[in-house]
């Protein structure tokens, strides 16, 4: 699946319960998989990929360690070299959205992080950055600001949960563009979502589809 | 369960929720001594923090203190003056709002205004998913969330405290001089208090405004990040959180005073 080059994450036999449908793959830098779940089956695949969370049954490994081996400190490292778009949003409210934006490359002292972030803000056509809190900001706004922080800092990986839901069709093609510019720099892409329209799917060839090993 | 299994499985709560905060703020001290903790976003909840739990708590606690010194300082002068042991004054202050009066009501104001608002922002956060998206960014939640605001209202507390004793006492003077009650100068009468200061007075001032205010944050944090995922959660986190930081701050106050005394 992951052909010649080390997969960065393995999962092995992954489910919410024992004896449920197992779920088993391998991402390699470039690759984009995806997880066909809406997140109504109990799988919260963002926290287990990026082992803030383990799984009830399996194992996931991250370069080649499994998440529970890492230390705290270890583990929050490894997981700052990833970019992460949740459903929810995920931006702070008490923050403004241009601490928010900014926040992973300062906790993370990422250098050439103000190239980076202007790159990618521009991209998605939101520089300036504002400087009003995130619940003042309109959603369409608020989506793209949490696009320019999970892209920004030249992510190994990205994992997007349900990151198109409700996107307007222009900000969806920029964005399908952005995950093709960074997947040809070398960043491993897992998209968690129900269902993937034609478009998108075509956007993302070659795209791995994941699939439970049901008993 | 029966009666006896009942009072047991409600200690054990108590220790197990004791033991947590106190390994929280043990996590606090080792990790804050670490200068790669202090981030520039880390420095930044620090100093909102502090502006919050101290600077804009300034006024209140002003207005608290003036109306302690008039009602302490003057009634111990009034009584005193009565029973002619005047100089008594600065022992008494010291015993009475030093020790006692000036951290136990800082405290109060801190945890009614910090501490609801510790749990009440974290537990949203919480609710929200953002504690979430922190820890998937590589964001410690317990370094970016927890140790500035434990320490924060520690640092807040103990330079409350010290604004009170001094409104205090500055402010007890100014009402016995407008009321003439005593003939009383007043660089004698701060002498006086000043002069009745001991070493445990000073370790008593400093065990009774930092502990409780790293308590009052520490507590307030694991209320507030203990919560599932449920809004209606937030308030009973809130509610929890001020009430286990009054208690706490009852038994350390209780704990400090005895271990002065003795």
């Amino acid at each position: 699946m992951s052909g010649e080059t080390s997969p960065l994450w393995r999962v092995q036999a992954v489910a919410a319960e024992a004896g449920g449908p197992a779920w088993s793959f391998a991402v390699a830098p470039g690759e984009a998989l995806w997880i066909p779940d809406g997140g109504e089956n109990l799988l919260n695949w963002l926290d287990w990929l990026t082992g803030i969370e383990s799984p009830p049954c399996g194992e996931v490994f991250w370069k080649g360690v499994e998440w529970r081996a890492r230390s705290a400190d270890a583990a929050s490292a490894e997981r700052g070299r990833m970019g992460a778009v949740f459903a929810g949003g995920g931006l702070l409210a008490n923050l403004n959205m241009d601490e928010n934006v900014w926040l992973p490359a300062r906790i993370h002292r990422r250098a050439n992080a103000a190239q980076d972030i202007e790159k990618w803000a521009r991209f998605f056509n939101v520089w300036p950055l504002p400087t009003v809190r995130a619940p003042a900001v309109r959603e369409r706004m608020r989506q793209k600001l949490a696009w320019t922080r999970a892209f920004a800092g030249q992510p190994e990986a990205l994992v997007l949960e349900r990151p198109l839901r409700e996107a307007a069709a222009e900000d969806r093609a920029r964005f399908l563009e952005g995950v093709r510019q960074l997947r040809a720099s070398g960043c491993a892409v897992v998209w968690i979502d129900a269902e993937l329209d034609p478009a998108t799917r075509q956007a993302l060839e070659p795209l791995i589809p994941a699939a439970p090993a049901i008993g | 369960m029966n009666f006896l299994g009942q009072i047991g499985a409600g200690v054990m709560a108590r220790m197990s929720r004791a033991a947590r905060v106190t390994g929280m703020l043990w996590g606090v001290c080792l990790k804050a001594v670490r200068p790669s903790t202090w981030t520039p976003p880390l420095r930044n909840v620090l100093a909102r923090q502090i502006l919050f739990t101290g600077l804009e708590a300034t006024n209140f606690i002003v207005m608290i203190a003036l109306i302690v010194g008039v009602l302490v300082v003057v009634q111990a002068q009034y009584w005193l003056t009565r029973l002619g042991q005047t100089a008594l004054i600065g022992p008494i202050l010291t015993a009475v709002v030093l020790r006692e009066l000036g951290p136990l009501l800082t405290n109060f104001v801190v945890i009614a205004r910090s501490g609801t608002a510790i749990s009440t922002e974290l537990a949203n956060m919480k609710v929200h998913g953002e504690v979430r998206a922190l820890d998937a960014m590589g964001i410690d939640p317990f370094v970016y969330l927890v140790i500035p605001r434990v320490l924060g209202v520690a640092a807040s507390t103990f330079c409350l405290t010290i604004i009170f004793l001094g409104v205090t006492f500055i402010g007890g003077y100014f009402c016995l001089w407008a009321i003439m009650l005593g003939d009383l100068d007043i660089g004698l009468f701060l002498g006086n208090i000043i002069g009745s200061i001991t070493g445990t007075d000073v370790f008593t001032l400093l065990a009774k405004s930092i502990l409780p205010g790293m308590l009052t944050g520490a507590i307030c944090c694991d209320e507030g990040l203990g919560v599932g995922a449920a809004a209606t959660e937030v308030p009973i986190a809130a509610a929890r959180g001020v009430m286990r930081a009054v208690a706490a701050l009852f038994v350390t106050s209780l704990l400090i005073s005895v271990m002065a005394y003795l």
